[in-house]
């Protein structure tokens, strides 16, 4: 059973994960935590629960039985999930721990095929149909085709991958490790070739593990870099959270008033924080309300939470739940939470100048721990506000963060395979079983950097080794 | 009595169903398997008694996955294995200390006997006939009467203007089409130089006039040869050009044995044939003698590279720099010290027989002048004052682009048209034997029906074929197991299982082999139900060593086989310390070691599954792939490559997966869906084991192996 994010990567409303196979009504199941299945062809709202009981988002499911499913002779089904990567992840994590495994290139519209389901022409996207159906019908197939392919799961990726990995096959010693194994299979017993040949293959997997995570993320910050690191900044109304973004952006960006809930929509602005671009949003103010308007500003301003790398929870010092923190950001838990724990999330409160004898305390952290007095009238604390999220964006884009969606997808769906374990190189006595291993990490690095096949592994052999009988 | 068999040959035969040219191991194992099949068979050479089973280079066979195509060649009820079983006079199973999937059955031959036993099998075909003549031409028909694209085979021309009218024609010519021979600056046209490898200077002189027949013979084929590559060039084949060598032949009364390293063969010499492996006690029925090891030297090393810079040839090259593509792994010794300068190299001596005193200085191929061999021979610990009864020679040919083939090894350009051996490119005997098994045994089946068609998780015949006919090959090419991607299962214990029930669907198997094989079938399966059977209690396990979870169940040795570390000898022991029913046949189960590869077993039968699915679909051979919206890119390499299955298309570096769903469609298309789904096609030659490993893969789950 096979699963992939069939939506574009990256931020979205909407991610959409579909998961073919016989097993896809036991992993809706473990997420559901029920027992019985969600009725057929129907949308169910329905929380997503992961195997060890953590809540990983709320999301429509649907559910498609064999033979009325996409892949016709599989059962289906389709989680509509909050466009956010680290919800994507949260709910990949748990299908592969349900041993679901990702799909590959072209999986999904293959297994259609297979079932004599899916008629290209008809696959193709319906509002262009129309429009190319003057053209050649086997234009309209490749057409079809392509699109099938850039919505089924990893040509995106590959894409993205590509040019930062296109070079790997040729740095990365892997054919030169397969070489030696088959090199003591094949010739060690006339050549001489002993096995302490293929037991120095080992430093060497080491080595390539290091190089090829290092890669990939790399890869992961690279895209990091490229759509820059969201921080959004939510808290309760009238708390200053334009006035922060202004003062931040050093620009008049947000309409600023005394009055509660003047800002309405998300109001972004981009700025470079250490070198990194970073995009500051700043949103409606969070509280119940009765009018309609506001109230989608709310919802907006949620959504740009989950969304975002960074969260600064925006407090008034001078409001009476600021006199206990927990209560501050209780008003937001009642709101916006649960916010996905890739998300890292600051406590801020504002308005210091106005809390008598906070003047000397101003810019020091006050307990509970992560909290920071601020005042964006005075600029007191600013200074440290700002020192603060350039440490958490820096840590971000060195790790990779969750923002490269689609290296950190493939940092994940790959991880498995592409770094060979030492410990089976260690702990399995035949060579030839060993040897698997790499040849699977050699298929695996193949599909994104283009195969390497045996003829490439022969060629390492016979440069390393003189063969001669 | 297999010179009767030979000579009982019908002048008057005007037609047949399958003509083979050539007698080499390619021709042997295609006219068996073709007159198996019930096809009226002419196995037509020069000089049938000198030339059939001739080891025209090393006197040895089997090795690393050429081992395991002698044994799929016997499952398939094959020659090779049985001769060689009758003439080994040194077994050895290479990687012994490896697991049983690269095991490498091998065997050093007496070249004579060898030829005995060839000769006598096949004197005892039934509808198979010998020929002592030479095919100079082919007959074509260019437009069959049945319809269908192309010219069709007809039958061959004879030197001696004889015509013979067939179905089908297996060519298997070797190394013989525009064959020349370089030894030193002096080259002649021929394919191999038999007088070599029998020694003509040797104790029995016997020997030596078989030699000088076959010698003969060799010069009639070369020149029938000549005109036949000529009428291929004429057909629009694409022919290339390879070449390799062989060493020169010492007397070996005159090497001092005692500077050398004795490598004997093994204590219990392991049989290549299934029917052998059968019999219980089974022994070779020739003497045994063992192979000695010596090296070159830096001397060795500094007289080649003088020779290479002052013998050049008159075109101002020496042949190991000429312009022909030598195999890599059997490098003359002008390239190994070229390439790998500063180094020794070894140096094996096989003995050629046991009646003769001929050694195979194995690993010493050269084209070096003959003054120049003997002063090599001087720089090498044990063979200083070694006589060098014949030089070592390099032999260039031609050999047609293996594309041209179908996986039936049917040439697209003419059909009914089979190559099979060297001439496709391919160096070895094994190779050989195994192609021409599969050229025989589709040349039998009337209009193509009942093809033996045999794929990458089948055996090394399948990944041999596929190879061949899907890339082709720029350099011999050799079988090596680095090439199986399902090595796993490909094991030389388990050929059988997986091919001879095939086999008997073909009616390319004997009634005795049958026999053999139901027999052997049902011992697999009683070995499974034993190996489930055997329990002990965990503690029972730990008391004798075996250390497991104590939660006092019981543990089949099924179970316990799939944890790492654990062997069939050691669980052998632990019941028989224990005396559960049935130990002492556990202590006879050694196959089933397998059974710790059994997590990497499971994921290759969902490869494998995958792969039939897509071998199923058939890609049309003459599907134009200019009227498919393909990139040019794609369009370019599937046109050159022409793929039968789409499982083939997807092995052609670098076509794009758009490119293969459209083929999906196409070809879907065309070929309505059968069932559906996946599991639809279960190999009918199932891995016997498969039952097993799936069980004890269940356990390796859980035991978080």
């Amino acid at each position: 059973t096979i699963y992939a994010l069939s939506s574009a990567p990256g931020r979205g409303a909407l991610a959409v994960i579909r998961i073919s196979g016989p097993a896809s009504d036991m992993a809706l199941k473990h997420l559901m935590m029920r027992d019985e299945l969600p009725p057929a062809r129907k949308a169910t709202l329905t929380s997503l629960t992961a195997p060890n009981g953590e809540l990983l988002d709320r999301g429509l499911v649907l559910r498609f039985q064999a033979p009325l499913s996409f892949t016709g002779g599989e059962d289906c089904a389709e989680l509509h999930l909050h466009g956010s990567p680290a919800v994507v992840h949260a709910v990949q994590d748990a299908l592969r721990e349900l041993r679901l495994r990702p799909a590959e290139a072209g999986e999904f519209a293959r297994r259609a095929f297979d079932a004599g389901k899916l008629d290209l022409t008809q696959a193709r996207a319906q509002p262009h149909h129309a429009h190319l159906h003057a053209h050649h019908s086997a234009w309209l197939d490749v057409e079809g085709l392509a699109d099938l392919l850039a919505a089924d799961t990893e040509s995106q990726r590959r894409q993205a991958l590509l040019h930062s990995t296109a070079h790997l096959t040729v740095a990365f010693p892997l054919p030169s490790v397969a070489a030696r194994l088959e090199a003591v299979i094949d010739f060690g017993e006339d050549e001489g070739i002993a096995e302490d040949v293929a037991a120095g293959v080992l430093p060497l997997v080491c080595d390539l593990r290091q190089q090829l995570e290092g890669h990939l993320a790399s890869a992961a910050s690279g895209e990091l870099v490229r759509t820059g690191v969201r921080i959004a900044i939510v808290g309760p109304p009238n708390a200053g959270k334009s006035s922060l973004l202004n003062l931040l952006a050093g620009q008049e960006a947000a309409i600023v008033s005394p009055a509660p809930g003047t800002t309405r929509d998300v109001v972004q602005v981009q700025l470079e924080l250490g070198g990194v671009k970073v995009i500051l949003i700043d949103s409606a103010g969070l509280r119940q309300t009765d009018c309609p308007i506001e109230a989608e500003g709310v919802r907006r301003a949620v959504a740009a939470a989950h969304q975002a790398h960074i969260v600064l929870h925006l407090a008034d010092a001078t409001s009476g739940a600021a006199a206990d923190g927990v209560d501050s950001r209780g008003q937001l838990a009642d709101v916006a939470l649960p916010l996905p724990a890739q998300i890292v999330q600051l406590w801020v409160m504002n308005k210091a100048d106005l809390v008598p004898g906070c003047h000397e305390a101003a810019g020091a952290t006050v307990p509970p721990a992560p909290h920071l007095l601020v005042s964006c009238k005075s600029g007191q604390g600013i200074d440290q506000l700002l020192a603060l999220l350039q440490q958490h964006v820096r840590a971000l884009v060195a790790s990779g963060g969750d923002g490269g969606m689609a290296g950190a997808l493939v940092t994940r769906a790959r991880h498995k395979r592409t770094s060979v374990p030492p410990d089976i190189l260690v702990a399995l006595q035949h060579l030839e079983v060993q040897c698997e291993e790499v040849r699977a990490a050699a298929r695996a690095l193949g599909r994104v950097t283009g195969a390497i096949d045996t003829a490439m592994v022969l060629d390492s052999l016979f440069c390393e080794f003189c063969i001669g009988k | 009595m297999w010179r009767r068999g030979l000579s009982s040959v019908a002048q008057g035969w005007l037609s047949c169903d399958v003509v083979v040219v050539g007698g080499g191991h390619a021709g042997c194992e295609a006219a068996a398997a073709a007159a198996r099949r019930g096809a009226a068979t002419l196995l037509v050479t020069p000089s049938p008694s000198a030339s059939i089973g001739e080891m025209s280079c090393n006197p040895s066979i089997g090795g690393v996955a050429k081992g395991t195509l002698v044994r799929e060649v016997d499952a398939l009820d094959g020659l090779m294995a049985r001769a060689a079983d009758a003439a080994g006079i040194q077994f050895r199973m290479l990687n012994a200390s490896k697991g049983p999937a690269v095991r490498g059955p091998r065997a050093q031959m007496d070249r004579v006997l060898y030829k005995w036993a060839v000769q006598r099998m096949l004197g005892g075909v039934p509808g198979l006939a010998i020929h002592d003549g030479a095919v100079v031409d082919l007959l074509v028909e260019p437009r069959p009467s049945g319809g269908g694209p192309g010219p069709v085979v007809a039958g061959v021309v004879l030197a001696s203007g004889e015509r013979i009218l067939c179905r089908s024609v297996v060519v298997t010519t070797g190394t013989f089409l525009r064959g020349v021979i370089h030894v030193g600056s002096h080259s002649r046209p021929a394919g191999r130089i038999a007088s070599l490898t029998s020694a003509r200077e040797a104790s029995r002189p016997e020997a030596a006039r078989e030699a000088e027949l076959t010698d003969e013979a060799d010069v009639t084929a070369a020149g029938a040869a000549t005109r036949l590559a000529r009428r291929f060039a004429d057909l629009g084949f694409a022919l290339g050009r390879l070449k390799t060598g062989t060493p020169p032949r010492l007397d070996g009364r005159t090497i001092d044995w005692s500077v050398c390293e004795e490598q004997p063969g093994d204590g219990a010499p392991t049989p290549f044939s299934f029917l052998h492996l059968q019999q219980p006690g089974w022994s070779p029925p020739a003497g045994q003698v063992s192979c000695f090891g010596t090296r070159t030297t830096a001397a060795s090393e500094a007289l080649v590279l003088d020779c290479m810079a002052s013998g050049e040839r008159r075109d101002g090259m020496t042949v190991a720099q000429g312009g022909c593509v030598e195999p890599r792994y059997c490098p003359s010794l002008e390239t190994k010290f070229r390439r790998f300068p500063g180094r020794t190299h070894h140096v094996w001596l096989e003995p050629e027989g046991l009646g003769t005193d001929v050694v195979y200085p194995n690993g010493i191929s050269n084209s070096m002048e003959p003054e120049d061999q003997l002063r090599l021979l001087q720089t090498i610990p044990g063979l200083g004052a070694a006589r060098m009864l014949a030089p070592a020679y390099a032999v260039e040919y031609d050999y047609v682009d293996p594309r041209e083939l179908a996986p039936t090894l049917e040439t697209r350009r003419l059909r009914g048209l089979y190559l099979a051996g060297q001439i496709n490119g391919t160096t070895g005997y094994e190779e050989a034997a195994a192609q021409g098994l599969v050229a025989g045994a589709n040349a039998a089946a009337p209009g193509g029906r009942d093809p033996l068609l045999l794929s990458r998780a089948d055996g090394y015949l399948g990944v041999l074929v596929d190879d061949l006919v899907g890339r082709g090959t720029s350099e011999p090419y050799r079988m090596l197991s680095a090439r199986a991607e399902f090595r796993l299962r490909l094991r030389p214990d388990n050929a059988d299982l997986r091919l001879t029930e095939a086999g008997l669907q073909l009616g390319l198997v004997g009634a005795e082999r049958a026999a053999s094989f139901q027999q052997r079938r049902q011992q697999v399966e009683d070995a499974e139900q034993l190996l489930d059977a055997i329990q002990l209690s965990s503690s029972a396990w730990a008391r004798r060593g075996l250390h497991v979870s104590q939660d006092g169940d019981y543990i089949s040795a099924a179970q316990m086989l799939t944890r790492p570390g654990i062997t069939l000898s050691q669980l052998a022991a632990a019941a028989a310390a224990e005396q559960v029913p049935g130990w002492q046949q556990l202590q006879e189960l050694a196959a089933a070691a397998a059974v710790s590869a059994v997590p990497y077993l499971e994921k290759m039968e969902a490869e494998v599954a995958e792969l039939r699915r897509d071998e199923a679909l058939l890609i049309p051979e003459w599907l134009d792939y200019s009227a498919l919206q393909l990139s040019a890119e794609d369009r370019e390499k599937l046109t050159a490559a022409r793929p039968t299955s789409l499982a083939a298309a997807q092995r052609i570096p670098g076509v794009t997966p758009s490119a293969l769903l459209l083929l999906l469609q196409h070809v879907r298309k065309r070929q309505p869906r059968e069932g559906g789904g996946d599991g639809s096609r279960r190999s009918s030659a199932a891995d016997g084991s498969s039952q097993l490993a799936q069980e004890a893969a269940a356990e390796a789950a859980a035991s978080g192996f």
